[in-house]
This record gives C-alpha cells, sequence and structure tokens, in this order.
C-alpha cells in the first residue's frame, strides 16, 4: 500500500517513542478524530476525553500496527472503539417491532441546513441511536459489524436505527413547523 | 423549494467527513499523561514485585512460625528438682526480675556452648536433663548450702566473694545474674546473710521467700506435662452492619445511579470458628446469615409486560409472573414519556409509583476463611485479621414503598448466586475465665463480583461490628 515515506517514517519514530513524531500525527490527524468524538460523544467535554483517549490508545497500541491497510483507517477504528467503550457495558433497549420503514425522508429546503443543526440533532438524540446512527450512517458500518462492536444483536442494531431515523425526522419537522431552527444551531454545545 | 431527501443522505453528505480542530489544550493533556506512562511504568511493576514479595515474606513467616513453634523447647520451664542435687548445669545466665514460681520465662533458646541470657521472671528453670535452679534477684552472691543440697567447688572465678561454688572457665559472673554450665552443674545463689539460711532462701524485700526444701519436695511430685494450650474456640457472631457503595451507583437500575439513598438496618448472625496454628497465628472460619439491604428513594416504576422473546434487559427487576419493572429517577417526566415512547404500553401495563421507595433486601449465607494475627496476647487480646468469605445468595427481594403501601415488587435478577468479600478487621478479645471470652470485632469486608453487569457502578462493601461470646478447647 503506498504510504507517502514522510509517515512511514513518523509512524516508526513514533513506535519508539519519540515524542516529536508523536506531535506530527497528532497534528495531521486530530481533526478528523476528534470530528469522529463530536459526532459520538454527549458533549464537548466528553469529546475531549474520548480524543485524549483515543491518542494515548493510539500512541500504546501503534506497535501492533502492522504497516497494512489505511493508518487513517486504523485510527478511526481505535477512536470509534474509545468512544464506544463506556457506552458498550451499558445495557440497550432490545425493542424488535413489526413496523420497520427501511426509507425515512425529511423535507428539506434549497438552502444550506447548517452543519452545526445537523451535529445538534444527533447529538441530543439518546445515546443507543446515537451510536447505531452513526456507525451505520455515518462511518458505514454493516450491522453485523454493528452487532459486534456494541454487543447487540442485529435486529436490535436494525431497530435502533429506524427509531433514530424516526426521531431525527420527527425532530426536524417539528424545528421546520415552529422554529427557524433549521438555519442556525440551536445550541451551541460545540466551541 | 423543498424537496424530499432521504435522512440518511442528508446526514450522510453533512456529517461523514466532519473534521474539527481541538484546541491546544488537549494536545498539553495528551503529552502530560504519556510523560507519566513513561514514569508511572517503572514505579507500577515494582509495586507487582513488592505485592509478591510482601505475599511471599508473609507465606514464609507464616511457615517460620509454624516451624519454630514444633521445634521449640523449653517456652514454658518448669522445674524439676533433684532431691539429691540442686548444682544446675546449664549454660544459660539468667537474670531475674522477681520470683514467681512456676511462671513462664521468655527465655531464648540455648545453643550448645553459648551463653545466652534468659529473661525469665522464673526462679525454677527446667532443662532438659530435669536439674533444678534457684534464682533469685539479688546481688549475687554465694551462699553456702547444707551439703545435702548443693556441691561446693572451689574453682571460683570472679573477684566477689563468691564462695563454694565452682565455676567453669567459660562462665561469667554478672551481678545479678546466675550462671550455669551445662557441664559443671553448678549454681549460684546470692549471699546476704540475712536473706538466707542454709535452708531457706529467704529474698530481699519486694521477693518471696522460698524454701528450697519445700520446693525440691513439691516440686519432685509436679507434674511433668505443660499445660496443653487450648487450640480451638468456638463463639457466636452477631454483627450489625453499616452496608454502603464505595461508588455512586445504584444496585437495581443504571438509572437509578444518582438517586439519593438510605441505608436500612442490615445485620448478620452465625457461628464461628478459631484454630491457633502457632503461637500468633489462628485461622478463624464459620458460617453466618447476613441481611443486606439498601433503600433508593425517589423512583418511578413502570410494570412491563414484554412481547415474547425480547426485552430480556430492559430492567434488572422481574416480578414474580414475569412482568419487567422499569425504573426511572422520578420527577423527569420526559423520562417517563421516554418509557411510553419507546416500549408498546397498553393495558397490561401500569404505572406503579411516580415517586416511591425502592428496597433491596438481599441475604447470604456467608462462610469466611480468615488468618488472624496475634499483637497482643494478655486477659484482654487484640488480634489483626484478614482474609476471604464466599457468599451465597439466599434471599433476594425487591420491595417498592409508594407511601400508602409497600409491596413485593419482585427480585433483582442482576445478583449474582455466588459471590465474594475481601475482609479486613481487627478482633478485641477479653476473658472472662481460662474457657470463656467475649469478643468485639470491627471489620471491613469490600464484595467482589456480587453483580451480573456492573452497569450501575455499585460496589458494595460493609462494615460491622462482630460480637460474640466464645469458648475455647
Amino acid at each position: 500500500m503506498y504510504r507517502p515515506i514522510q509517515l512511514k517514517k513518523q509512524i516508526l519514530q513514533c513506535k519508539q517513542g519519540n515524542r516529536n513524531a508523536q506531535s506530527e500525527i497528532y497534528q495531521q490527524f486530530s481533526g478528523k478524530l476528534y470530528g469522529i468524538c463530536i459526532k459520538y460523544s454527549n458533549n464537548a467535554h466528553e469529546a475531549k476525553d474520548n480524543l485524549q483517549d483515543s491518542f494515548i490508545t493510539i500512541f500504546d497500541k501503534i506497535n501492533q500496527f502492522k504497516n497494512k491497510g489505511s493508518f487513517e483507517g486504523w485510527l478511526k477504528r481505535i477512536t470509534v472503539n474509545t468512544c464506544l467503550q463506556k457506552f458498550r457495558k451499558k445495557r440497550m433497549l432490545n425493542i424488535v417491532t413489526d413496523e420497520i420503514p427501511e426509507i425515512v425522508e425529511v423535507e428539506v429546503n434549497n438552502e444550506e441546513i447548517s452543519l452545526n443543526y445537523l451535529l445538534d440533532l444527533i447529538t441530543t438524540l439518546p445515546e443507543r441511536y446515537r451510536m447505531v446512527f452513526n456507525l451505520y450512517v455515518l462511518d458505514e458500518y454493516s450491522h453485523k459489524e454493528i452487532a459486534a462492536m456494541l454487543n447487540i444483536s442485529v435486529g436490535t442494531s436494525k431497530s435502533n436505527l429506524s427509531r433514530a431515523r424516526v426521531l431525527l425526522r420527527s425532530k426536524m419537522e417539528y424545528d421546520q413547523k415552529f422554529n427557524k431552527k433549521t438555519q442556525e444551531a440551536a445550541i451551541e454545545t460545540f466551541y | 423549494m423543498n424537496h424530499k431527501k432521504n435522512i440518511d443522505d442528508l446526514f450522510r453528505e453533512h456529517l461523514k467527513d466532519f473534521e474539527r480542530k481541538p484546541d491546544d489544550a488537549v494536545w498539553q493533556a495528551i503529552e502530560s499523561r504519556l510523560e507519566k506512562k513513561k514514569k508511572h511504568r517503572p514505579i507500577f511493576v515494582w509495586y507487582k514485585f513488592a505485592g509478591v514479595a510482601a505475599l511471599l515474606l508473609l507465606l514464609f513467616s507464616v511457615g517460620i512460625n509454624m516451624y519454630k513453634n514444633n521445634n521449640s523447647t523449653l517456652k514454658e520451664i518448669v522445674v524439676k528438682p533433684t532431691k539429691n542435687n540442686i548444682n544446675l548445669k546449664t549454660d544459660k545466665t539468667i537474670t531475674l526480675n522477681s520470683l514467681e514460681k512456676n511462671t513462664v520465662s521468655n527465655s531464648e533458646e540455648q545453643t550448645n556452648n553459648t551463653t545466652k541470657k534468659l529473661k525469665t521472671k522464673s526462679e525454677l528453670i527446667n532443662t532438659q536433663q530435669n536439674q533444678f535452679v534457684v534464682i533469685t534477684k539479688n546481688d549475687v552472691n554465694k551462699h553456702s548450702l547444707n551439703q545435702n543440697t548443693a556441691k561446693a567447688s572451689n574453682d571460683i572465678q570472679s573477684n566477689n566473694n563468691y564462695d563454694n561454688f565452682a565455676l567453669n572457665n567459660n562462665q561469667k559472673i554478672i551481678e545479678n545474674e546466675i550462671v550455669f554450665n551445662s557441664e559443671k552443674k553448678e549454681v549460684k545463689i546470692p549471699k546476704k546473710e540475712d536473706l538466707f539460711s542454709t535452708n531457706n532462701l529467704a529474698l530481699k524485700e519486694g521477693s518471696k521467700k522460698i524454701n528450697i526444701e519445700t520446693l525440691l519436695n513439691e516440686e519432685e511430685n509436679a507434674d511433668e506435662k505443660p499445660t496443653k494450650t487450648k487450640k480451638l474456640s468456638i463463639g457466636s457472631a452477631f454483627s450489625p452492619i453499616y452496608y454502603a457503595s464505595l461508588s455512586k451507583g445504584s444496585s437495581v437500575d443504571e438509572n437509578l445511579a444518582n438517586n439519593a439513598t438510605s441505608n436500612e438496618f442490615s445485620s448478620s448472625y452465625g457461628v464461628k470458628v478459631e484454630y491457633k496454628i502457632g503461637e500468633k497465628w489462628s485461622i478463624q472460619t464459620g458460617v453466618y446469615n447476613v441481611d443486606l439491604n439498601y433503600t433508593t428513594n425517589n423512583v418511578a416504576a413502570t410494570l412491563f409486560e414484554p412481547v415474547a422473546g425480547t426485552l430480556s434487559d430492559i430492567s434488572n427487576v422481574k416480578s414474580a409472573n414475569n412482568k419487567l419493572v422499569i425504573l426511572t429517577p422520578s420527577n423527569n417526566n420526559t423520562s417517563l414519556a421516554s418509557i411510553q415512547n419507546n416500549v408498546n404500553l397498553d393495558d397490561s401495563n401500569k404505572i406503579l409509583t411516580a415517586n416511591g421507595k425502592l428496597t433491596q433486601n438481599v441475604s447470604y449465607i456467608e462462610i469466611p476463611l480468615e488468618l488472624k494475627y496475634t499483637i497482643i496476647d494478655k486477659k484482654v487480646g487484640v488480634q489483626v485479621l484478614s482474609g476471604f468469605s464466599t457468599l451465597l445468595l439466599n434471599k433476594n427481594e425487591i420491595v417498592l414503598d409508594n407511601s400508602i403501601n409497600s409491596f413485593l415488587l419482585g427480585e433483582a435478577t442482576n445478583v449474582n448466586k455466588t459471590s465474594f468479600s475481601a475482609n479486613l478487621g481487627v478482633d478485641i478479645k477479653y476473658d472472662i475465665s481460662k474457657k470463656i471470652y467475649i469478643n468485639l470485632s470491627p471489620s471491613f469486608k469490600y464484595q467482589i463480583n456480587t453483580f451480573s453487569d456492573t452497569d450501575g457502578g455499585f460496589k458494595p462493601y460493609q462494615i460491622g461490628i462482630n460480637t460474640g461470646l466464645n469458648f475455647r478447647f
């Protein structure tokens, strides 16, 4: 796999515990990984904690990275897993209903929907729905993979995803009717 | 113009590769943690080794103690006089503080050819050859005893007025001490004529008067057998218990982790058995029945009938007819509403209380195994103890009190049938007689593996004060 020489060198130096190399890796990837943490966390404080923990784990386990496959993918995987750690221990509501709408659609204006608004919607989802929605929709894991990561059944994963969509839609429709929130972030959860 | 869009696409497009730069404080925090890790590692490893070393040392010293006790001789020394010859042959030097017949001495062991000091309160000292020794406190002066009871000898070494006693070259004369040589069977006895007569060993003020003849006669008939220490004791045990958690959390449901709680009266009762395995060590075991009760306040409870085959993990509380009880903190309307949104509430479901108290009553059969070390061993004794208990679940009830009445809801499904506790405590004993004593034993027990999931974050421990009446055998 083609990897820029610079990155290869940095990874090697990280394996040796070189602080400069670690700092460089951090500078290069922290933006993406922080984005992931924000999506999966309840608030900014938790997101920062998760980011820290993720990097500590990354530098700890970097010796296990075998130069196979995408380094960025490996980093993202560690980050997602770190964010899921606390959640994994909690029990999930194992609801399976008969009608699971596969496709949920919302009405949107042509005008841009604010990214912050969408982020807010995600953040205010109940944890169990947020996790599954993020993993499936944003990080594109399969239900089988999600079930393994969260220690739940595939059915639970599917139904939680469905409920997440329904909840998101109902919130958006409510906002469109009563507040003009789509144009601005309702709650500045992240600064 | 509005158009319909798939919600997945909407979110994915905007948020999939969402990036945001964290502030510098984050990297600084990471860096300092990495530094700490570097430093901590050696110490951490050291702690592990220290722990293992301490454990080995403990086991080793227990072993040594036991070995020592088995091989020890003359911890308690009894003099066995010989009628004709009170000349003693030991090479112990003895310093006395007072004279008490037959008291136990704190003597150290004698080794061949060395002179060891015995600090003893006894004037009767047993040697393996059944010799007889009289020791007194006073100046070490010689005294001539009656021919029947002492053998005079001429090679006295010291400058003091020692007459009629022989000392071998190895012996030293020390003020207030008496020296014996195991070869020569000689004994030194304080002089002071006013104290001594040929047949009596009268003593200085404060000491006891002893008549050798009497002693000789008595001791001949004395029973040789040392008194057997009583090794086994059995007693009752009752303990009020303070039961709580080391960390904030709920034993019943993670939703209640932040609720206020109150302690109910918890207690245990049973029988305990202690067996001495050395001079300072003993093991303790027994059987107790432990009742632990804990109440969570401000609980809203809803009875819920699960759809067949699903919803097994909504709740840890199962009612008698297999309904589940969903618990949330009360005064939180959205929680109740969200329950209603999330589950299919139909007529068979009902809200039991919007603001009640939930009490968990659990009881175990506890079988402890503890090691005790004796610090003080007199009429009042003090021991430290440490060990483990095995806890077998006996009763598991959840009771709901909704201020009108209280009723048995069911049981908690997350309590393990077998769990353990790590125990640490102190035992204070008071001897009422040689065979009977009462004890007071405060202890701390940290419970392990109590719940099958630790979602609630509940880390239970007990602080109890065990009291009992005990009998020695």
